[in-house]
């Protein structure tokens, strides 16, 4: 279904090439996963099966490439476009109508099919992606897994062999990234589509797929088999694959139900709780708050995101925001920044109301990174960045070597932000504000988009950052990293705190907040794959 | 609700009369008609907030008209009052002249021409609120889609914008940054424009994967020129009638047939260059009954202000100058007004959203 032979190239204006001597055979009816670390290609391999690459980037490319027995160098995206259904990362910026059943037809007009034709096709994608309910609704209403579901049924229409997704979920929370995976599962066994997708959080994917792709970065030999030989070799894998390298397990579990069977046969020692003693993470009781929220109360366009949230933070503590999207939590990190002011009720930073100090010098003291590093970086290097942030502070330009070294940023400091990779770029935005070297620490969701390393390198980085006695807020559905670096979560709902607890208590009581090592032993002595192998080992 | 055609006609109908006539009993009477037909039929629609904006710009563009038309007019026999006046000449041309004689007859046809201005914008806030705007497009000729489409998207962008300009703002705010200069725009500006850049890259190859850009279709150059010969030929017939029309206005008959026939001639050029193009519409729209009945009532009441137009242009046009008078109503003319408000009488009880 999919050939590709010795193919290597490279973008314009860059010497080294992205992917180099790539040979691939992919047959009809398989579930591809593509993985790989941000930055070794994953993208540009996909858009050349729908001949985006070199189309659209322009560049040097050598090699040659069939799909569905069409030759996408020949004919271009456009030529492609009825083999090839191709989806991308990011659910706002692929429509062109507002409405789900204008936006369906789009791909067909363009192939000037006949009305009656596009009618029937539309009603069997409706179905396929089970969103019939949804048909006469505005795109703009729509949830992210929502968008994500049009937008694979927008490419459906035109009947494609392939369907190619670039990072579909990555913007997503795990609901609705759940939903899209589970839609893109059943086209595969149902309809026989191939499919090809590049995914960062594996422990949901790689279940489904037949094979895995590894690209490992330009230089180096990509390595395809099935996902448990490929995941026995790559350093990148989620934390029940770690656990089971760790202890051995043989053959390989990849889902969670496969891994309870070499957990019960472990034999741990029940009665030592060892690790919740020596545990580090614990509410040091006592010390005085720095930020204090006092029953507070937010409305907007007459809904109201806030009701009555009662929250105390002090210094050297981890806390985890969560909850679903809506729930208000960039809304209660926005009033700690004081870029809202409650309608009700008080924000106090070290007993001062936000009420009368401006954004400007709270911000001085309060380092807020917003979800999308995008609308913060514009200088040409990082280094004029940090410069940036300094000067609005009023502070000396130096001194910010500390932040590049515990950020892996040094060698890019003279590099345009822009040009980052993803991950490379949520650093830069996170250097921008840590260089002041605020005392609280807010983050809107710090991992989307981040792989394995980056966001154990975050963990690391967040952990450090505490012992030096700063309050750190973070916003996220990301789970694992919770597990690994929070001392305390609160649980959102509605609009109020539903659960607030130390971290270790929360998460092995919920069944949807629990990390993969939780839901393996069902033990509140283990969050992170470190906590069983000390128990373990000990 | 209807059909788009449907509402096509409708805006016709409500904009005929808006346009041709300055008499303030019928263009109230439309006002109020409009009113009705938003009130009831519009206001759900979540394209509703833009109502609000195009009255605001009415009330603006009347208001300026009224004090343009009292300022400049100096005709009419009752004076309200003599204002110093002011005269700026070029050679023998007085390209300005304001204040003087300031007549109660300009003050009433400033605000009669005000009053259509104020017709005119609602009609368009209107359509623009009860139609689907893509279903409206896709009635677009073929060769113009594609730069409709692209129009639409372009405005599609501009919300997209400004709610990314307010997440820049903050960020920036949380940095120190304090507006002071024109320098310190640079942070809110460059971010702006790179994200709306890599949104705009993104959306076009999602448009060039679903095979956006595959024009085809006739595209010998000699034919190209014949074409825009016509559409140019067309377009000066219809320039010379309006003009026939402005000399000869007690006569209409000619300019309105040369008018027709130039309409006639670019119609036809639009559909036979629309033929080369390979790319077909999805138009999935019910006509229901109640589709033709507003369409026949619109195309009754069409007919009816055309006619009186053309035969009997006295009584569409109100004209207060030299000395006010009372002006004419018809009832006929009356109750083709009302016609504005059938929609509001046949459409279904209102259960299901605007957008159905």
């Amino acid at each position: 279904m999919i050939e590709l032979r010795d193919v290597t190239y490279s973008y314009p204006e860059t010497e080294a090439p992205v992917l180099r001597d790539l040979s691939l055979n992919i047959s009809e009816g398989e579930f591809l996963l593509v993985i790989g670390a941000s930055g070794s290609g994953k993208s540009t391999l996909l858009r050349c099966l729908n001949g985006l690459v070199p189309h659209f980037y322009g560049g040097r490319f050598r090699g040659s490439i069939r799909v569905a027995g069409r030759d996408p160098l020949a004919l271009g995206p456009r030529g492609m476009s009825s083999a090839v259904g191709f989806v991308l990362q990011d659910p706002e910026s692929q429509f062109v109508v507002d409405s789900v059943e204008d936006e369906l037809a789009f791909a067909m007009e363009n192939h000037n099919l006949e009305p009656a034709l596009m009618r029937k096709r539309i009603e069997e994608a409706l179905d396929q992606i089970s969103i019939a309910h949804l048909r006469h609704r505005k795109i703009s209403t729509l949830s992210g897994g929502e968008k994500q579901r049009v937008a694979i049924g927008a490419v459906l229409t035109l009947q494609p062999k392939i369907l190619v997704l670039d990072e579909p979920t990555s913007q997503l929370d795990p609901q609705a990234a759940e939903e899209v995976l589970t839609t893109l599962q059943k086209l595969n066994t149902d309809l026989g589509l191939t499919i090809v997708l590049s995914e960062h959080r594996l422990e949901r994917v790689v279940q489904y797929a037949d094979r895995v792709l590894y690209l490992p970065g330009p230089g180096q030999d990509p390595l395809l088999g099935s996902p448990r030989d490929v995941l026995a070799q790559v350093d990148l894998m989620p934390p029940l694959v770690r656990l089971a390298r760790e202890l051995q397990w043989e053959p390989l579990p990849l889902t969670i139900k496969e891994g309870r069977r070499f957990a019960k046969s472990l034999n741990l020692p029940t009665t030592v709780s060892d690790v919740r003693n020596g545990d580090q993470r614990r509410r040091r009781p006592g010390h005085d708050s720095v930020i204090e929220v006092r029953d507070v109360w937010f409305s907007y366009n007459g809904h109201e995101a806030l009701k009555g949230i009662n929250l105390s933070v002090g210094p050297g503590e981890l806390v985890a925001l969560m909850g679903r999207n809506g729930s208000g939590k960039t809304t209660l990190l926005k009033h700690l920044v004081g870029l809202l002011r409650p309608d009700r009720g008080h924000v106090d930073l070290w007993g001062e109301s936000t009420k009368c100090q401006e954004v400007q010098t709270i911000a001085r003291r309060v380092g807020y990174v917003p979800q999308d590093p995008g609308s913060l970086l514009f200088a040409d290097t990082l280094r004029a960045e940090l410069d940036f942030t300094l000067r609005s502070h009023k502070l000396p330009t130096t001194g910010y070597q500390d932040v590049l070294e515990s950020l892996h940023l040094s060698p890019f400091i003279e590099s345009y932000p822009r040009d980052l990779s993803g991950g490379e770029r949520q650093r830069a935005a996170l250097a921008a504000i840590l260089v002041a070297d605020p005392d609280v620490i807010l983050l809107d969701e710090p991992t989307r988009g981040l792989d394995y390393y980056q966001k154990q390198s975050l963990s690391d980085f967040l952990s450090q950052k505490r012992a030096a006695g700063k309050a750190v807020i973070m916003s996220t559905h990301d789970v694992e990293l919770v597990a690994r670096c929070a001392d305390r979560v609160v649980i959102l709902g509605e609009g109020q705190v539903v659960v607030d607890g130390p971290a270790r208590e929360v998460m092995s009581n919920s069944m949807v907040f629990a990390s993969q090592v939780n839901k393996l032993f069902r033990d509140d002595r283990f969050l992170t794959v470190e906590d069983v192998l000390k128990v373990a080992a000990g | 609700m209807y059909h788009t055609l449907t509402w096509m006609l409708w805006l016709t109908m409500a904009l005929l009369p808006a346009m041709l006539t300055r008499n303030p009993l019928y263009l109230a009477i439309l006002l109020v008609a409009v009113a009705v037909a938003y009130s009831t039929m519009g206001r759900r629609s979540t394209m509703a907030s833009s109502w609000g904006l195009f009255l605001k710009a009415g009330l603006m563009l009347a208001s300026f008209s009224i004090l343009f038309n009292l300022l400049t007019v100096h005709y009419g026999e009752t004076v309200i009052l003599t204002l110093p006046r002011l005269t700026l000449r070029v050679g023998p041309v007085a390209l300005l002249d304001l204040g003087g004689k300031t007549t109660m007859e300009s003050l009433v046809y400033g605000m009669t021409s005000g009053l259509s201005l104020v017709a005119i914008l609602l009609i368009f806030a209107t359509f623009n609120v009860l139609v689907d705007h893509h279903r409206l497009l896709r009635f677009v000729p073929s060769f113009l889609y594609q730069t409709g489409m692209i129009a639409s998207i372009a405005i599609a962008f501009v919300p997209q914008m400004v709610s990314s300009l307010r997440d820049i703002r903050e960020a920036q705010a949380i940095r120190g940054h304090r507006f002071r200069g024109i320098r310190d725009l640079l942070p809110l500006f460059v971010p702006l424009l790179t994200t709306g850049l890599e949104r705009a890259v993104q959306l076009a190859e999602s448009m060039e994967a679903r095979g956006f850009g595959n024009v085809g279709g006739d595209r010998s150059r000699a034919r190209q020129l014949v074409y825009r010969l016509l559409i140019a030929c067309s377009l000066f017939g219809l320039l010379v009638a309006a003009f026939a029309y402005g000399y000869w206005s007690d006569s209409p008959w000619a300019s309105a047939l040369l008018g027709s026939a130039s309409l006639m001639l670019l119609a036809g050029t639009v559909t036979a260059m629309g033929r080369g193009a390979k790319r077909s519409r999805y138009r999935h729209e019910l006509w229901r009954s109640r589709d033709t009945l507003v369409s026949a009532v619109s195309v009754v009441s069409i007919l009816v202000i055309a006619l009186f137009w053309l035969l009997d242009t006295d009584t569409l046009f109100f004209y207060p100058y030299p000395r006010l008078s009372w002006p004419d109503f018809n009832p006929l003319i009356g109750a083709a007004l009302l016609a504005v408000v059938t929609p509001v009488l046949t459409a279904p009880q209102m259960r299901r959203s605007a957008s159905d």
